[in-house]
């Protein structure tokens, strides 16, 4: 039985994730700082498939160091073999514009990078690279990372550190065959934020990223994926842009 | 974040602009009251008449859709409200349960169910939906979240209360065991209303669900010519393991740019049916085909047009039944109208609230809206008030506060006892409005 952790399990594709793996046989830990949405999730996950589903609350901008640690100890001492992390957590702010305030920056910077990239460093030291389980750390990124503009900048600047770091990450593993990190850039998905938006394209339903999600975790695969997969043309066409256009654009 | 969306009742009559919120969490949902004052909770928005939406806002709770609890040792299970019937059907089926208060579609919400408290096919074995309800967990703005149990006075008025007395959070449930997987369905043909009432006395203490389609358009002796169903459960399994099952979301609400019934496409349809049904008079069905007879039929809907329908839906005590009907024959005709669909059950019960429950037969007749509907359903309604009918507000967006009056004895304490609860009336409808519960 496959055992994986899921941070951002409360809402949207986290969620969502968890009801995949869960009906696919894993064993899971449910994480958000909503303790009582992951509980209710990881209660209907157990009734429905009847795997192992615990759950551990932590708040990603205010856990310090010590909580962090404590957090990832008590993971693995749930699960030893724990195998598997994915990471869909995220937040960005309406106030994510010129005029942001630093405490925005802070929080904005612990959620999406600062803490996350502790989490994976802790996950990474408490797993047997040597052993015969093969691993996975699933990181959900957005298409805001491919230019950065005014709205979301601080939003986008974190997740493309985030991105970088797992590329490094993975730099450092590479010899070890069975650790694979997979970087999702995700274009619109339904959730709370996207609802009720005006947006480019319809929004996608979380379960059909989940299932692709899922579908890669069997393979070694070590890359970048777009989810939507169309989105990686949108975001080349963006790059190619040149400045005195991309300036003018508003979106 | 809310969407600004026009929702129209099922039969297309009523129509407001609210703002659709969505929230996924309770501590998001609790959030929407800091900005919204007047709002109504919505399932599937499925109800014939606009009971989930209003001019300010409406909360759909579709997310919450989990199971809360399950305790089959002592038949007992929990669940959000938001839950689809499809679903918690099939979950309980492989566990070897069912749950027997359905109505005809997989759509329709558990929290909606709560909210009209509704009726299956056998609702003179089974009662409504409240005879199955242990207890539920409401939230009210100015009261927090509260698990009302039958004691509480709040039960009674959150039962078929329209989602006027909260936010239903999760709702406890008696189940039963399953006794089959298959379900024996025999067909009795009847050659009119009074045959057919008599069928359906005589045999229902044998069966589960027993229920009648007629021919409406028939004349003399011949009306009401039709079909009488009866199911009950086999008395064994065919296979051991019960396999789960799905019934994926078909479209319901659209309709065609025209009405296609008419009188000669009507007579069709009839025989055709007639002549269907009574070839095969016995036969052996899987449970799942059984549950939701409305499943797979929505082109039925489809057909009357985007001018919308009525669904005119009451329960007359038996002895009064044939000469009401008869009576009713002579409004229909006296204005032309199209009966599409007629069909009875047998209802058992005392009448409380707004609640569609009584002793009596309960008749069910839709029809296309036409310049004279309007009117021949004022007259309907005098007719049914003057038999001591009960009518369903769930299922006719016309009804006004004056016909309620008439037909429900309580409705003044349930409107007194409603506003006494939510004084700031945080919770209204239009339908709640148009009847005058929360105006």
């Amino acid at each position: 039985m496959k055992k994986a952790l899921i941070f951002g399990a409360s809402t949207g594709l986290g969620k969502s994730m968890g009801y995949v793996l869960s009906e696919k046989g894993y064993d899971l830990i449910l994480s958000a700082s909503d303790t009582s949405e992951i509980a209710k999730n990881a209660s209907d996950m157990k009734i429905r498939y009847s795997n192992e589903i615990d759950y551990i609350s932590l708040d990603l901008f205010r856990a310090d160091d010590i909580k962090i640690e404590e957090y990832i100890k008590k993971c693995f001492s749930i699960h030893s073999d724990l195998s598997t992390l994915i990471i869909t957590s995220g937040l960005n702010d309406p106030e994510d514009n010129k005029d942001i305030s630093n405490d925005i920056i802070e929080k904005l910077v612990n959620v999406n990078y600062l803490s996350v990239i502790k989490l994976i460093n802790l996950f990474l030291k408490h797993i047997n690279l040597n052993s015969h389980l093969e691993f996975r750390i699933v990181v959900c990124s957005s298409i805001a990372t491919s230019r950065n503009r005014e709205k979301n900048n601080i939003y986008a600047s974190a997740k493309l550190a985030l991105e970088a770091y797992c590329e490094g990450i993975q730099h450092a593993y590479s010899k070890h065959s069975n650790l694979a990190i997979q970087v999702y850039r995700l274009g619109y998905i339904d959730s709370p934020k996207s609802y009720g938006q005006k947006l480019l394209f319809p929004p996608l339903d979380p379960k059909i990223i989940s299932k692709k999600i899922f579908s890669n975790l069997s393979k070694p695969y070590r890359r970048f994926f777009y989810l939507p997969h169309y989105w990686f043309y949108i975001v080349k066409i963006l790059q190619l842009l040149p400045w005195f256009i991309y300036k003018k654009l508003n979106f | 974040m809310y969407l600004n969306k026009k929702i129209k009742s099922f039969d297309h009559l009523e129509i407001s602009t609210t703002r659709v919120y969505r929230p996924e969490s309770f501590k998001s949902m609790t959030q929407i009251f800091l900005n919204e004052k007047n709002t109504i909770t919505r399932g599937s928005g499925l109800s014939y008449s606009l009971a989930s939406g209003n001019n300010n806002s409406a909360i759909t709770f579709n997310k919450f859709n989990r199971i809360i609890s399950f305790s089959p040792e002592r038949n007992e299970i929990e669940v959000e409200a938001g839950i689809k019937l499809g679903e918690f059907v099939s979950f309980l089926y492989t566990k070897g349960y069912y749950f027997p208060v359905l109505p005809g579609y997989p759509e329709i919400t558990l929290g909606g169910c709560l909210a009209f408290n509704v009726h299956g096919k056998g609702q003179f074995k089974t009662g409504n939906f409240e005879q199955s309800v242990l207890d539920f967990e409401l939230y009210h703005p100015k009261y927090g979240v509260q698990r009302i149990t039958k004691e509480n006075p709040i039960f009674q008025l959150s039962i078929g209360g329209m989602g006027l007395t909260g936010v239903i959070l999760s709702i406890r449930l008696k189940i039963l065991k399953i006794p089959s997987d298959k379900v024996i369905l025999q067909k009795r043909l009847c050659k009119n209303f009074a045959e057919a009432l008599e069928i359906l006395i005589n045999e229902s203490p044998k069966y589960n669900y027993v229920y009648s389609w007629h021919d409406f358009n028939k004349e003399k002796k011949s009306f009401g010519k039709g079909i009488v169903f009866m199911e009950k459960f086999h008395d064994s399994f065919s296979t051991n393991e019960l396999a789960s099952f799905e019934f994926p979301s078909r479209n319901i609400e659209s309709r065609f740019p025209l009405c296609l019934y008419n009188s000669l496409s009507i007579q069709l349809v009839n025989i055709y049916y007639y002549q269907k049904e009574k070839i095969n008079i016995s036969q052996l069905l899987s449970y799942k085909n059984t549950v939701f007879p409305i499943y797979g039929n929505e082109i039925y809907y489809r057909f009357f047009g985007k001018k919308g329908f009525h669904e005119y839906q009451v329960i007359i005590p038996i002895e009064k039944f044939i000469k009401y009907i008869e009576k009713l024959n002579l409004i229909i005709k006296k204005y032309k109208i199209i009966i599409t669909l007629s069909s009875l059950k047998i209802f058992s019960g005392k009448q409380t609230n707004l609640n569609f429950s009584s002793n009596g037969i309960c008749l069910a007749l839709d029809f296309p809206v036409t310049p004279n509907s309007h009117i021949a359903l004022s007259e309907i309604d005098i007719l049914s008030i003057e038999y001591s009918g009960i009518l369903n507000i769930s299922k006719d967006s016309r009804i006004n506060e004056k016909i309620c009056k008439a037909i429900f004895n309580d409705y003044e304490e349930f409107k007194n006892k409603l506003y006494e609860y939510d004084p700031d009336v945080i919770f209204s409808s239009t339908l709640s409005d148009r009847i005058g519960i929360t105006r």
